[in-house]
């Protein structure tokens, strides 16, 4: 038997009882001689109000079981539910006010979810740690052999030290090259992270070390689509030329989005142990021992630099030390200001939304005065009145989280295609998703707004005055023309929450125009860029990859449309390595091996010409510069300037990159030839640093080996018409005249975006939150003169009979309802300039007070909100006075 | 019809005592609301009226709350009664209400006096 069934019964046995009652006080008043239909009416009489107290009764019952407290929760809804199907105009509205506002709030906190609270997918990731280099100007991740060496002796603190490093490979396992991401590490990197072999094995220390078994491991995702399932421990791969056998399968749950690209293979690093190679190239990774504190590690860390200063005296500069930071902390630490800067715009949208809807109840619940005495009067306790309109908020609070929730994941869905993954590195879409945190979220939002907007009018309506029923004919307020003063504290607060979001978008929406105009220091227009992967022995020296390079640039120069073509092994704004350098003819400073670093590129004879950077004296690179003849170097005018301030570059000789290793070893004295124009190649808002060009074909075969092994050749074509159209073609040229698999064809102009990328994202969030605010505020704006003017009719109509003109009767409405809109412009702007100094580090070339938008966006918003006002405000002035004054 | 006693001299009841005097009337066995009404107008010589409207909330408060239990039963009127009796647990519940109550009186006593 359903409770429902169970309280309908007990609900007739309170009725029964009670007519029992009835009957036997009925009884005792005819044995004292009254009439039997006097004695009923006495009977009835005296007992009391019987509804009251059948109701009072049910209550007991109510109060003290705890699921019959549903019963009344049960009627609130299914009263609220009623209302709602009757009012479809205002329920339609309260629902797309609250789902966009809590849609918002979802799409942000699901990435932040991902990004910031979700565990990374490793056990006990807590105690899994980047090393790091940390120096004033910045944090290194990457890290030399020799770091790596000293790193692994510190047991007491760290365990499972592994070295790892993305790549890119050919596989020429079938007839066609693909490329293929893989990872190269040392044999503890899948204990570190937890990844278990589902078939085979990992690597051994044997197979880690130089000249130990080629060797490779797969993921389950390669497993699954490239061999079908199938057994293939012990099968053969060819990875860019070499052969690697196959030893294990990584399980699926391993998923590496946390530390980069998704990997298909895994290779030994092979890292000499020996090794004297200070020149920096992966990154390294442990897990902090059991019995130790984050704290310990970083101390120990940072009393090891002197040790390994000590053994290294010119690996470190004098005020760098390590340090150990959890992984997720490193990854994103620098986007949680980003994260919490979005969460409060949401929240500022939120509050909006809030209070416009409270708003909306607030005007509304003048018109249920009527119910509310009617209930006032029947005993309805004012908590029971509070509770059945909270139930009214909170329920559609719910239905508008839910509806919100499906938006808001739809919306974050569409941010994540365009790519917003950019933002920290986490490139998995799947790694977002709707888990319990999101939902709770969501319901906890849901609550929380149906508690804020409902609160406040369920007070007010509440207090409902019995009298008012009886004195206004048609249940209306007998207030007259109010003060409002709630109403317009909400209006205001609304207006002021909307100037400070598009403040900040504005603000935001000129850092991204900054960013886009600065000047690079080379011409992103017209050119495309590809990659293909040299790695494998048919490119080990330098002839070889010029020979590549000649053939790849006359075929690709023959395409029509090309005007230019060069190569490097890294692009502006993409990638790109350092080397010390060492001026010949000139005292070293005290107690080290060279006299500064640079950016440091390996580029071909069309490099400049391609990016058009421009050539300030001297030349740029020629055919002529190959391993035969003089070793040549170009340096840009920024490294001029830093080491030659009052000479002449040209002609000096420079040694690069001895010292760090044994690939730079060979490194020959080379000679300045050219001075070029700064690039910006780190990021956008960075001042260039000193930068050194040599010409891949006149590099030692050792350090040509290791480069080819370390990254991928970029080709960079620049076209007489814009390069997306000629792009498929030129990919399939490259293919056929190289024999490589050609991959990641962009435009130069991509990738510059791309950099910008978190900024542009700010901007375009904050801008879509700016005008959700904009919309709402103007809404409720319009909604609380629309509604004035609608209470004043009458007045209206008498000033208008009297003889006054419309257009006054127009300006009295907008001077009354402008002079909120002022007080919510000025309190915006105070709360602006408050606000705007949180931001003021995603800002780029623009003040966080900037003077020209804090002028500009107030008079935007004023001229929407005098559209908003004039609306309701024409309406008044054409009142017809009779039919005003007829109104009632 | 028994006269009610003059409004001043009404005793103005607490839900607890309401409960207590309850719990205490059907000490001496089964009896249905109406009863319970009279007895205690009775016992305390019609100085105390209690209102149905808070007799009935308090019944079934204390059935709810497991202090006493009911049956139907044929009534004096031969039709069908709720008839009210003690559980072992309000049996319990009236006794530490009393002790209670006789501290509470005694403490009140003694308070009054010395002023």
């Amino acid at each position: 038997m359903g409770w429902r069934s169970w309280r309908w019964k007990r609900d007739q046995e309170i009725d029964e009882e009670i007519a029992h009652d009835l009957l036997l006080d009925a009884e005792a008043r005819v044995q004292a001689g009254v009439s039997r239909p006097e004695a009923e009416r006495a009977s009835r009489r005296d007992f009391g109000n019987i509804v009251l107290i059948k109701e009072a009764t049910r209550a007991a019952w109510a109060n003290e079981v705890h699921f019959m407290r549903f019963e009344h929760f049960a009627y609130d809804v299914r009263h609220a539910l009623r209302r709602f199907t009757r009012t479809p105009a205002f329920t339609f509205t309260a629902l797309a006010v609250l789902a966009l506002g809590i849609a918002a709030n979802v799409a942000v906190f699901s990435i932040a979810n991902a990004v910031l609270l979700r565990p990374p997918p490793f056990p006990d990731p807590e105690r899994v740690v980047l090393f790091q280099t940390t120096s004033p100007t910045g944090t290194v991740v990457s890290a030399s052999p020799v770091m790596y060496g000293h790193w692994r002796k510190q047991t007491d603190v760290v365990q499972d030290v592994a070295a790892f490093q993305p790549a890119l490979l050919n596989d020429t396992s079938g007839a066609i090259p693909e490329q293929i991401r893989a990872s190269r590490v040392s044999a503890d990197y899948f204990r570190l992270f937890g990844a278990a072999a589902s078939r085979g094995r990992t690597f051994t220390e044997q197979e880690d070390r130089p000249g130990g078994e080629a060797v490779v491991v797969v993921s389950h995702r390669l497993w699954t689509q490239r061999f079908g399932g199938a057994e293939v421990i012990g099968q053969a791969m060819r990875l860019s030329g070499e052969s690697y056998t196959i030893i294990g399968v990584l399980d699926a749950a391993f998923r590496v989005d946390y530390l980069g690209v998704g990997h298909d293979v895994w290779l030994p690093l092979r890292l000499d142990p020996e090794s004297k190679t200070e020149g920096h190239f992966f990154a390294v990774g442990g897990r902090l021992r059991p019995d130790v504190k984050l704290e310990q590690a970083q101390a120990q860390m940072r009393l090891s630099t002197e040790a390994f200063r000590r053994e290294f005296p010119n690996a470190l500069s004098s005020n760098s030390a390590f340090s150990v930071q959890p992984v997720r902390e490193a990854l994103v630490g620098n986007t949680r200001p980003l994260f919490f800067v979005l969460l409060g715009a949401v929240a500022f949208v939120l509050l909006i939304a809030c209070s416009n809807l409270a708003t909306l109840l607030l005007l509304q619940g003048e018109s249920r005065r009527r119910e509310m005495s009617v209930r006032a009067a029947i005993g309805a306790g004012r908590g029971r009145i509070v509770r059945q309109l909270l139930t009214e908020s909170m329920l559609l609070s719910l239905c508008g989280g839910a509806a919100g929730l499906a938006l808001g994941w739809f919306a974050m869905r569409l941010l994540l295609a365009i790519g917003i993954s950019g933002l920290s590195r986490l490139n998995d879409i799947t790694a977002v998703s709707l888990d319990w945190r999101v939902v709770a979220f969501t319901v906890a939002v849901s609550i929380t707004t149906g508690v804020l907007f409902g609160l406040v009018p369920a007070l007010r309506v509440s207090r409902a005055d019995v009298r008012a029923v009886t004195q206004s004919a048609d249940g209306r307020s007998s207030r007259g023309p109010e003060r409002r003063r709630t109403e317009t504290v909400l209006v205001v607060l609304q207006v002021s929450l909307a100037l400070v979001l598009l403040i900040g978008s504005a603000l935001f929406m000129r850092t991204v125009v900054a960013l886009t105009r600065v000047d690079a220091g080379f011409d992103p227009n017209h050119v495309l860029t590809m990659r293909t992967s040299l790695s494998g022995p048919g490119f080990a020296s330098a002839p070889q990859v010029a020979a590549l390079v000649r053939r790849g640039t006359e075929a690709l120069g023959s395409v029509p449309g090309v005007a230019v073509v060069g190569t490097s092994y890294g692009l502006p704004l993409e990638d790109g390595g350092g080397l010390p350098f060492e001026i010949v003819g000139r005292p070293l400073p005290e107690g080290r091996p060279f006299h500064g670093g640079a950016a440091w590129w390996a580029v071909s004879a069309g490099y400049f010409e391609a990016l058009r950077i421009p050539v300030k004296r001297g030349r740029g690179f020629t055919e002529g510069d190959v391993g035969q003849n003089p070793a040549v170097v170009v340096i840009n005018d920024v490294m001029a300037r830093q080491n030659w301030p009052h000479e002449d570059p040209i002609g000096k000789r420079l040694v690069l990159g001895h010292g760090i290793g044994p690939q730079f070893q060979d490194e020959p004295v080379r000679e300045i030839v050219g001075i070029v124009g700064s690039v910006r190649a780190g990021k956008l808002e960075d001042q260039p640093g000193a930068e050194m060009y040599v010409p891949h074909a006149q590099l030692p075969d050792v350090a040509n080996a290791f480069m080819v092994a370390l990254a991928p050749m970029a080709w960079i074509v620049r076209t007489a018409t814009p390069p997306e159209a000629l792009a498929r073609t030129l990919q399939q040229t490259l293919q056929r005249a190289s024999g490589l698999p050609v991959s990641n064809v962009r435009s130069m102009n991509e990738i510059v975006l791309r950099s910008i990328f978190r900024q542009r994202v700010s901007m375009w969030l904050m801008a879509g939150f700016g005008a959700a605010a904009l919309l709402l505020a103007m809404i409720g704006l319009y909604g609380l003169v629309a509604h004035s003017v609608e209470q004043r009719t009458r007045e209206i109509g008498i000033r208008l009979a009297l003889g006054a003109e419309p257009f006054r009767v127009k300006r009295m409405v907008i001077w009354q309802s402008m002079s909120l809109m002022v007080a919510g412009t000025l309190i915006g702007l105070l709360a602006a300039l408050a606000f705007t100094r949180l931001i003021a580090r995603f800002l780029f070339n623009v003040q966080a007070w900037d003077p020209a938008t804090f002028i500009l966006v107030p008079v935007l918003v004023g001229i929407v909100a005098g559209l908003a006002v004039w609306l309701p405000a024409r309406r008044a002035s054409r009142v017809d006075p009779i039919v005003a004054l007829r109104y009632e | 019809m028994t006269k009610k006693a003059p409004p001043q001299d009404r005793v103005e009841l607490l839900q607890g005592t309401l409960d207590m005097l309850i719990l205490r009337t059907l000490q001496w066995g089964p009896q249905h609301g109406h009863g319970v009404g009279q007895a205690i107008r009775h016992s305390s010589s019609d100085l105390l009226h209690i209102e149905r409207g808070s007799l009935y909330p308090a019944l079934h408060r204390l059935e709810a709350q497991g202090l006493i239990a009911s049956e139907w039963k044929a009534s004096e009127l031969n039709r069908r009664a709720k008839y009210y009796r003690l559980t072992p647990r309000g049996r319990r519940q009236l006794a530490s209400e009393q002790s209670k109550w006789k501290m509470l009186v005694k403490t009140i006593a003694r308070v009054m006096r010395t002023t």
